[in-house]
């Protein structure tokens, strides 16, 4: 780290990245709920909070990130989950079907047919977004849930999964962490590596940034996005999983408008619409940002409307901001090189 | 003197600071409603409201913008973080907050359910605004006597998950098994969310399924106006009759230009007012929510708490009350 401080303005590179702007909005978010409610925001109670804020939404963003990193975007996550555990509920049909296990597999792979339908439309089909085929797909996939449904809720799982999983957690130095939690926490560094640091993440990044390139350099573009898509609904079924363990019950409306908090997860940790970009460190202090922020704004005004405008002025606080810097930092540059240039 | 001074002084705050914590924290109640914006649950507050001013308590009151049951989760997990001493829930999902009531249970906190009640594994007490039976009997008998005893009728509910609508509307198809009602056909119920908008096209879609549609039951306030509106737009006032469960300062106009004959409502305030008192009254354990116990609910006298027969108990408020062109304009302006 050579931090140049021959001017005492030059930030060195590491720290002009955007997790630390989500450090310091974490820190800044805490402390001011802290100051509010002393007795009710603290980080124990937040602790417990995050499997409200959390842990689907979590895994849904992992997912659009993949789509995020290769330009396109992806708005039926949140159908995907609800269409996925509609069919593992059906099939588990509380108890009286087939093994919970099976079902649950049986979700996996309802989930990774959407994103297959997805993917293959969105490669085949270059000449339309994918914000509209998704926006197609996730009616679909509800309606589809809804055919399987109709009005009425399934639900009555194993006590394992609705109560351990849903509403357990574990003692770790004197802290109750809730047990969903600790799978998102447990999972994101194998994601981490994967995705920043092996071979077939990076082709990720690379399709991202440039297309064309990617193509020319012998990657199988089409393959990789098609491959994408499909971890992508994958990530949304794991998503729904976790969202049925703490309703223990799924309608066809589960999860409705939790693709957008996944994609304002995503965008909030770096990612960008226009591909190339995006990190895992970013999305994790996004999601705890967001559940500070949310479970806050909660408590202070109980009201779920401006939890949503709160959400969206920090988006584009945060998208804002770099850009603001960037080009602040451009003017003064061109003011010192016009200063050096008078100086001769 | 300084020192004296001193003296009394840390002496004077470290007794207020030890009052501080002696005085008795108020009780509190979270109560948790179907959807905000909805005048029924309005109206509902204002009975907690009316309750707080004689018994002294603090509540805190919200709803999902959208009818979901994870809305109401994300609400009660709040309750519990702020620590209350009772949450009251009318749920969107009988079954769906079960779990995370039980969290609430374990942790203390008395949960009662009013108008529509939570499955008993999750609650303490339910409060009922009237007998299920009666309630589902009065509409058939309405729409029966409105469309003259035959011909074909729907009913337009909220949710198929919120367990009060099932109730009444397997009491209406046990009423229509009934003789004198051998030619009238329910021909389908579909479900509007509680939604004005999804109820509006599922009435408008009712009217172009069935031409020959004579009457519609909707047993849900939500629901009745937006119906009102689709059969008034569509010109078919009087044509196609409607009863149902409606707010009288909703349904007035309907009423008074016969889109509507008559309908009926208990009073939401009650319901609220009758709400706080039992979560008051458990709170401070004077009821465990055990069939056989009774609490004074105020001006609404003693209430009773019964075996309500789904493995947990309930209690009732009244009676539904009809309201007609002629009797509206004494309650549009009450709730």
């Amino acid at each position: 780290m050579s931090a140049n401080t021959k001017n005492g303005l030059k930030i060195p590179a590491w720290l002009k990245r955007r997790e630390w702007l989500l450090v310091v909005l974490v820190v800044l978010t805490y402390l001011f709920f802290n100051s509010q409610a002393p007795s009710i925001y603290t980080f124990p109670k937040l602790l417990n909070q995050t499997r409200v804020y959390m842990v689907d939404v979590g895994f849904m963003a992992m997912g659009i990130l993949l789509v995020l990193i290769l330009g396109d975007i992806d708005i039926s996550v949140a159908s995907i989950a609800a269409l996925s555990a509609t069919v593992m509920s059906v099939t588990y049909n509380a108890g009286k079907g087939i093994p919970f296990g099976l079902s649950i597999i049986l979700m996996l792979l309802v989930g990774a047919a959407c994103g297959l339908v997805n993917g293959l439309l969105i490669t085949k089909f270059k000449e339309l977004f994918p914000m509209i085929i998704t926006l197609a797909t996730s009616t679909l996939y509800r309606g589809i849930a809804y055919i399987i449904l109709k009005d009425q809720s399934a639900g009555s799982f194993p006590s394992w999964f609705a109560r351990d999983l849903g509403y357990g957690s574990i003692n770790i130095l004197g802290l109750e962490f809730p047990i969903m939690l600790l799978c998102l926490l447990g999972f994101i560094p194998f994601y981490h590596v994967w995705l920043h640091h092996t071979v077939s993440g990076r082709y990720l990044f690379a399709v991202g940034t440039n297309l064309t390139a990617s193509r020319y350099s012998g990657l199988k573009t089409d393959r990789i996005k098609l491959t994408a898509f499909v971890v992508n609904a994958m990530f949304a079924a794991v998503g729904g999983f976790f969202l049925t363990s703490r309703t223990g019950s799924v309608k066809y409306t589960i999860g409705t408008g939790f693709e957008m908090q996944a994609i304002a997860v995503a965008i909030l940790g770096g990612a960008s619409t226009s591909g190339g970009k995006g990190s895992v460190p970013g999305l994790l202090l996004a999601l705890i940002l967001l559940t500070a922020l949310k479970n806050g704004l909660m408590l202070l005004y109980n009201d779920a409307f401006i939890l949503n405008l709160a959400v969206g002025l920090l988006l584009i606080l945060v998208v804002l901001i770099p850009n603001i810097t960037s080009s602040l930092n451009a003017r003064r540059n061109v003011r010192r090189q016009r200063m050096s240039l008078a100086k001769t | 003197m300084k020192k004296l001074i001193s003296l009394i002084l840390a002496l004077v705050m470290t007794l207020s600071i030890a009052s501080l914590a002696l005085a008795e924290k108020p009780i509190k109640i979270g109560v948790v409603y179907k959807q905000t914006g909805n005048p029924f649950f309005e109206a509902g507050v204002r009975g907690f409201e009316e309750a707080q001013k004689e018994l002294g308590f603090e509540f805190i009151h919200n709803g999902p913008a959208d009818s979901s049951n994870e809305g109401q989760i994300q609400i009660i997990e709040g309750y519990i973080q702020q620590e209350v001493d009772a949450i009251a829930i009318s749920a969107n999902d009988a079954a769906g907050v079960v779990s995370v009531l039980q969290t609430a249970m374990e942790k203390g906190i008395k949960v009662i359910s009013w108008d529509s009640k939570v499955e008993a594994a999750g609650r303490n007490l339910n409060i009922d605004p009237s007998v299920a039976q009666n309630i589902g009997r009065v509409q058939v008998e309405e729409i029966a006597k409105q469309i003259g005893y035959e011909g074909q009728i729907a009913i337009l509910s909220a949710g198929a998950t919120m367990d009060n609508q099932n109730t009444w509307i397997r009491y209406m198809q046990e009423e229509l098994e009934k003789p004198e009602y051998e030619k009238i056909e329910l021909v389908t119920i579909v479900y509007g969310d509680d939604l004005t908008d999804k109820s509006y096209q599922e009435m408008q879609g009712l009217i172009n399924s069935y031409p020959d549609l004579k009457g519609v039951v909707s047993p849900t306030t939500v629901g009745i106006a937006a119906a009102a509106v689709a059969i008034k737009d569509m010109g078919l006032s009087g044509k196609i009759k409607l009863t149902g469960l409606g707010l009288p300062s909703e349904m007035a106009d309907a009423l008074k230009d016969g889109t509507c004959e008559g309908m009926y409502l208990w009073n939401p305030i009650d319901l609220g007012y009758v709400a706080a008192y039992a979560s008051v009254a458990m709170v401070k354990g004077e009821i465990t929510g055990a069939a056989g116990e009774s609490f004074e609910a105020g001006r609404l006298g003693t209430k009773e708490i019964m075996d309500a027969g789904d493995g947990g108990t309930f209690t009732l408020v009244g009676d539904p009350f009809r309201f007609t062109p002629e009797n509206i304009d004494d309650w549009k302006d009450v709730y």
